[in-house]
C-alpha cells in the first residue's frame, strides 16, 4: 500500500444497483488525501449510495474502488476500519451513550485509555462527559447525531464519511459539526468527505467539490 | 352450571320445567303440601331458604334462587381457596413447584435451541428458507394433545424411546412442553431480527464490527424483543393442560401441575382447591403480563 503519494480513493467503472435498478455509475473518479470533499447534486444523485460504497458498506456491480492504493476488492473488512461512514438519520445502538462511543474502539481491541477517549470523543462535539452514563432513548435528536458523530470520531480513521451531517440540525450545532470536521483533519489527518445540500455549510468546511446528477459526475472543481 | 341459568331472560318456563326430576310436581318440597300427611306448604321454611321476594313458584323466583346459590358457592370456593393459599397446603404448593420445575426446564431447553435458530432463521438466507418459515408459523398453533399424542407414542414402552422411561415423568412433560414452546421462540425471534433497523448493520459495519462480534451485537440489539418472545413462550408452557395431562399421568406429589391439578379438583367437586390453583396460576400470569407490557414499553421507548 503507497499510502504516501496515492489518492485517498481510486475509483474506476464503478457500478451500483439497488437490485436490477442501476443507481450509480462513475468511469473515473480520485480524491485526493489532502483535504475535505464535498459531494452535491439534487436528490437521488447517488451521493449516499457513493459514499456507502467508499465505506465499503455497498458491494459494487462492478468497477473498482482502491483505497490509499490498495486494492479493496475481497478485503474490504480490512478497510472497513480505515473509513467510517455516518448516516443521514444515524442509528445508535441500544445501550448507553457511553457503550456507542466505545464500541468501535471494542470492535478493534483499541481499549487503552477508554473511559478518557470516549470523554474527548464527547467534548469534541460539545457534550458533557456525564452524558455518558445517558441510555439511547434519553437523547433528543440532534443529541443522538452529536453522539453518533463522536463515535466515529474517537477513531480517528483515514477517512470520515459524512452523510448530509446538518439535516434537522439547528444552526449553532451546524457550526459546531463544522469545526469538528475541519478539526479532525487538522489535528489527525482525517479526510472528511461531506454530502450535504447545504452549500453554505459545505463551502465553510470543504475546499473541494463533486458535483453528481442522476448517478453520474457532472463536474469536479477545486 | 350453564351459563344459561344466570341469564333469566335466555331460560324459558318450559325449559325450567324440563330441568326438574320426572314424576314430580313443579316447584320444590317447601313449596308442596307434604307427601304424607298432606299438610299445607310451610311459609316460614319456604321464606328461610333464601332472601326472595318473589313468590317462590314463580320463574323469576327459582332463577334468583339459582343465582343466589351459584354466587353462595363461588364466593365459598373463593375464601376457601384464599385461606388454601396461607395454610401453606402442601398438596397445593407441590402442585406449584412441579409447575415451576417444569417450565424451567422446558424453557431452558427451548431458548437454547430457539433463540440460535431463529436468529439464524431470520438473519441468514438459505434454500428452504420460506418453507421452513411456514411451516414453524403453522406449529404456532399446534393443539396441545396432539403434540401429547405425539410424544406419548415416542416414549411410551412401545415407542422408539421407551427404553429411558420418560412417560410419566417431569423430563417426558417437558420434551412435549418444549415441542409447544419452541415454534413461538423461533417465530418471533426470525421475526425480531428480521425486522431489524437496516440501518443496524451499516452501523455495526461501519464501526468496525464483523464475524461473531457482528452476529453477537445483532442479536444484542434484538434482547427486548427476544426476551418478549421468552415470556410469551412460557406463558403458553404454564398453561397447557393436553400435555401435561397425556405425558404426565396427573400423579400427584409427582407429575401434578396446576392446570392438570384444577381439571381434576373441579372434576371431583373439590371447588376451593380448585380455586386456590386458579389464582396463583392467575398471579403468575398476572406477572408474566406485567413483564411483557414492560418489556413492550422498553421496546418502543
Amino acid at each position: 500500500m503507497n499510502s504516501a503519494a496515492a489518492p485517498l480513493y481510486e475509483i474506476r467503472n464503478l457500478a451500483c444497483s439497488y437490485g436490477d435498478d442501476p443507481v450509480l455509475f462513475i468511469d473515473r473518479l480520485d480524491i485526493p488525501a489532502d483535504g475535505p470533499t464535498a459531494f452535491i447534486g439534487h436528490n437521488g444523485s447517488g451521493k449516499s449510495t457513493l459514499l456507502k460504497a467508499l465505506a465499503f458498506l455497498l458491494k459494487p456491480a462492478s468497477g473498482t474502488v482502491r483505497f490509499l492504493g490498495g486494492e479493496t476488492a475481497g478485503r474490504e473488512n480490512e478497510f472497513r476500519r480505515q473509513a467510517t461512514l455516518l448516516l443521514q438519520e444515524p442509528y445508535l445502538l441500544r445501550r448507553t451513550v457511553f457503550e456507542n462511543i466505545a464500541y468501535g474502539l471494542r470492535a478493534r481491541n483499541d481499549t487503552k485509555g477508554l473511559r478518557d477517549r470516549v470523554a474527548e470523543g464527547l467534548e469534541m462535539v460539545g457534550l458533557p462527559a456525564d452524558f455518558s452514563k445517558r441510555e439511547w432513548f434519553q437523547l433528543s435528536g440532534g443529541e443522538a447525531r452529536r453522539v453518533a458523530l463522536a463515535s466515529r470520531l474517537v477513531l480517528r480513521t483515514r477517512a470520515l464519511l459524512l452523510d448530509e451531517p446538518t439535516a434537522n440540525v439547528d444552526e449553532e450545532n451546524a457550526i459546531l459539526i463544522a469545526g469538528v470536521v475541519k478539526n479532525s483533519w487538522k489535528q489527525w489527518g482525517t479526510v472528511p468527505l461531506v454530502a450535504s445540500h447545504d452549500l453554505q455549510w459545505l463551502e465553510g468546511v470543504c475546499s473541494r467539490t463533486v458535483s453528481m446528477r442522476r448517478g453520474k459526475i457532472e463536474s469536479t472543481a477545486g | 352450571m350453564p351459563s344459561g341459568l344466570l341469564h333469566g331472560t335466555m331460560i324459558s318456563k318450559r325449559s325450567l320445567r324440563a330441568m326438574e326430576p320426572k314424576g314430580t310436581p313443579h316447584g320444590s318440597m317447601a313449596d308442596r303440601a307434604h307427601p304424607e300427611t298432606g299438610a299445607p306448604p310451610d311459609p316460614a321454611r319456604r321464606e328461610g331458604r333464601f332472601p326472595c321476594a318473589f313468590p317462590a313458584r314463580s320463574v323469576r323466583g327459582r332463577l334468583f334462587f339459582r343465582r343466589w346459590r351459584f354466587l353462595d358457592y363461588l364466593a365459598d370456593g373463593f375464601f376457601k381457596g384464599i385461606s388454601l393459599i396461607f395454610s401453606m397446603e402442601e398438596e397445593v404448593w407441590t402442585a406449584v413447584f412441579t409447575t415451576l420445575k417444569l417450565s424451567g426446564l422446558s424453557m431452558v431447553v427451548t431458548l437454547l435451541l430457539g433463540v440460535p435458530g431463529g436468529f439464524c432463521l431470520g438473519y441468514f438466507s438459505f434454500p428452504g428458507k420460506k418453507i421452513l418459515r411456514v411451516t414453524v408459523d403453522t406449529l404456532l398453533s399446534i393443539p396441545t394433545v396432539v403434540v401429547g399424542l405425539f410424544v406419548y407414542a415416542f416414549i411410551s414402552n412401545r415407542g422408539p424411546l421407551g427404553q429411558y422411561g420418560l412417560l410419566f415423568t417431569i423430563p417426558g412433560m417437558a420434551i412435549g412442553q418444549t415441542i409447544l414452546a419452541l415454534p413461538i421462540v423461533l417465530a418471533l425471534t426470525a421475526s425480531a431480527v428480521e425486522t431489524m433497523d437496516s440501518r443496524l448493520r451499516f452501523t455495526l459495519l461501519t464501526l468496525g464490527a464483523g464475524g461473531k462480534r457482528l452476529l453477537l451485537s445483532t442479536l444484542w440489539e434484538s434482547r427486548h424483543q427476544i426476551l418478549l418472545a421468552a415470556v410469551t413462550a412460557y406463558g403458553r408452557v404454564t398453561a397447557e393442560v393436553g400435555v401435561s395431562m397425556m405425558i404426565g399421568g396427573n400423579i400427584k406429589w409427582h407429575t401434578r401441575t396446576i392446570t392438570t391439578a384444577i381439571t381434576l379438583e373441579t372434576g371431583k367437586g373439590e371447588f376451593s382447591t380448585g380455586v386456590a390453583l386458579g389464582l396463583l396460576l392467575l398471579a403468575l400470569s398476572f406477572v408474566l403480563n406485567w413483564s411483557l407490557a414492560f418489556l413492550r414499553r422498553r421496546t418502543e421507548s
